[in-house]
């Protein structure tokens, strides 16, 4: 972490966003890892245990592990595991997704009735589009829309390769992290709809979920904030599409227990 | 029909192919001539790929087979038949095995004649792990090694095998140098394990035959066979997930079919059939992209069966 990364240098804890939730009007929320290791899904999971606003948890596995589906027995006894991320943008090989370990990991997911979340830079698009036409059974996300370059206004050829994505039914997307991919703290509601605009096009109401990317979020702005920006812009769309895709979507997505009203994702 | 590479044996196999074992009424009993129209049938709609093995219906539906590409020139098809597995005509289960350079040389000769060509495009060692697997040693050794030295002479085109359970398989894709490989019932809606193992494959680009679309009649209107070792309850999901689709206004066979064979990365699904008006229908079905939300809902109505591996040879051998 440089000095810029200063307000994420310390923990965040559940205790940390309970206030924030109520207030943004949200009742629930997905946490989803950070570090690659197992300790961290374990203490995701239980967290979400003594937390009932944390309803699942996305955690990490070692899907390229001979040693995963040990892995998945383990966390699918808990309820509130619903899916599994890896850092593929931190990756140096911009295949690594369809690398056969990782493509054999994959493919254990659905079984234990996992979904993917898809974390990702806009060079990755066309290579998730090859690994979800492999898994057509499979349940996948992509966050904060691909990460799409705000700040300098480029569209072109992430626009493309997210509609592309798109036509795989099989494909969600969530509205989040899109404030710390243009000037921290520097940015307009107004830089956002354009993209959202596109997001809404290719994905439809179906397919769409608000997320917070809380704590990371912090760095141009706060939960709030960020929040507001995608619950605005939705402001004159039905009431049944906003509840959509500012909780019911998500609860869909993560195949979470009825009762569970409205959760956001902070992925 | 649309036609792929089958790995490193170098054919363009169309992504519908045909597995005969219903021409030896393994599923239920067949006129030869309505056999014989099905095969015609397939040729028709495109299908380049047919298997057999002398183990269905004890002879039989080689035979068959044999007489229906009577005529037919032999560059207009790819054959593959099976060694190593042999059953009499009343039963199939009453099984016996024999995977040595010996048997497996007059077990080509016999099928040769029973088919009408001397050459075979692939041949797979069949079933091996049967019999609580005291022939895989034997089949993966002298029996692979024969099929390499028929490779050299000629006389075969590539060498495969057919077996069911998972682990056995990592072990042949992993270890064994096979160029094809026959799965059956690791692809299909109820199941997809074949992922785990195409990845496997691919990296010693071996060719992938994903047999099973329907899964032995459970994905069928009709339901499995009598032989198959699904339980009252299981059968029971299948039944409701076949009855949900009927309510739809569509077969779950469709679904099945269009599932299992248009996978990107599978090169061909086999299916067997003894109609000609179920062949051109399944083709036509694999032409038309799946319904993503029907099959959403179907499967979420297996999910309590997903991914079981089935007891195949202990209902089945007697």
């Amino acid at each position: 972490m440089d000095d810029r990364m200063t307000v994420l240098k310390r923990d965040y804890l559940p205790g940390d966003l309970a206030p924030l939730l109520p207030a943004a009007k949200f009742d629930g929320t997905i946490a989803v890892q950070a570090r690659q290791n197992l300790e961290e899904t374990r203490w995701l999971l239980e967290l979400a245990g003594q937390h009932d606003f944390i309803k699942g948890v996305v955690g990490w596995v070692d899907l390229r592990s001979p040693e995963l589906r040990s892995q998945l027995e383990r966390f699918a006894q808990n309820p509130k595991f619903v899916g599994v991320r890896h850092v593929v943008h931190d990756e140096p090989d911009d295949e690594y997704m369809l690398r056969p370990d990782f493509r054999g990991g994959i493919a254990q997911l659905r079984e234990f009735g996992l979904t993917y979340d898809l974390l990702l830079f806009p060079k990755h698009l066309p290579v998730a589009a090859k690994l979800v036409a492999e898994f057509p059974a499979q349940k996948f996300v992509l966050d904060h829309l691909g990460k799409p370059r705000i700040g300098e206004k480029i569209f072109s050829p992430w626009q493309e390769d997210l509609v592309a994505l798109a036509k795989f039914s099989n494909v969600h997307c969530k509205l989040s992290g899109m404030v710390t991919e243009t000037g921290w703290n520097r940015w307009q509601a107004d830089d956002f709809s354009r993209y959202l605009d596109i997001a809404l096009a290719a994905f439809g109401h179906d397919r769409l979920m608000i997320g917070s990317d809380w704590p990371v979020c912090n760095l141009s702005g706060d939960y709030a904030a960020v929040m507001k920006i995608v619950a605005d812009y939705l402001s004159d769309q039905p009431t049944t599409v906003q509840e959509k895709i500012l909780g019911a979507n998500c609860a869909h997505f993560y195949n979470l227990k009825p009762g569970v009203a409205t959760p956001a994702t902070n992925a | 029909m649309k036609y792929n590479h089958l790995g490193r044996t170098g054919l363009m196999v169309s992504r519908l192919s045909y597995g005969a074992s219903a021409l030896g009424g393994v599923f239920r009993s067949v006129s030869e001539s309505d056999a014989i129209r099905a095969v015609h049938a397939a040729l028709d709609c495109g299908i380049n790929y047919f298997d057999v093995a002398p183990a269905y219906g004890g002879t039989r539906a080689e035979t068959v087979l044999g007489k229906a590409l009577k005529g037919i020139p032999r560059d207009k098809y790819f054959l593959s038949t099976k060694v190593g597995k042999y059953t009499s005509p009343d039963g199939y289960g009453a099984d016996t095995f024999d995977f040595s350079e010996q048997r497996i040389r007059t077990s080509l000769a016999e099928s040769a004649a029973r088919l009408g060509t001397d050459y075979f495009d692939i041949i797979h060692l069949h079933d091996l792990e049967y019999q609580k697997g005291r022939h895989v040693e034997p089949a993966l050794g002298e029996g692979l090694a024969t099929l390499q030295t028929l490779k050299q002479e000629g006389r075969i085109g590539a060498a495969g095998c057919g077996v069911y359970p998972l682990d056995l398989w990592q072990r042949i894709l992993r270890d064994c140098e096979f160029d094809a490989v026959l799965t059956h019932n690791h692809y299909l809606l109820n199941e997809t394990r074949l992922l785990e193992l195409l990845p496997l494959a691919q990296e010693k680009n071996i060719g992938v035959i994903n047999a099973s679309p329907f899964g032995m009649g459970m994905l069928t209107e009709r339901g499995p066979a009598d032989w198959h070792p699904a339980s009252p309850e299981i059968r029971q999901v299948f039944r409701n997930a076949a009855e949900f689709c009927r309510r739809q206004g569509t077969d779950i066979s469709k679904l099945a079919l269009q599932f299992a064979s248009q996978h990107p990365e599978i090169p061909t699904t086999m299916f067997s059939s003894a109609s000609a008006e179920s062949i051109r229908r399944n083709v036509q079905w694999h032409e038309e992209p799946f319904d993503p939300a029907l099959l959403a809902q179907v499967q979420q109505l297996l999910q309590p069966v997903f991914n079981l591996q089935w007891k195949f040879e202990s209902n089945n051998t007697k």
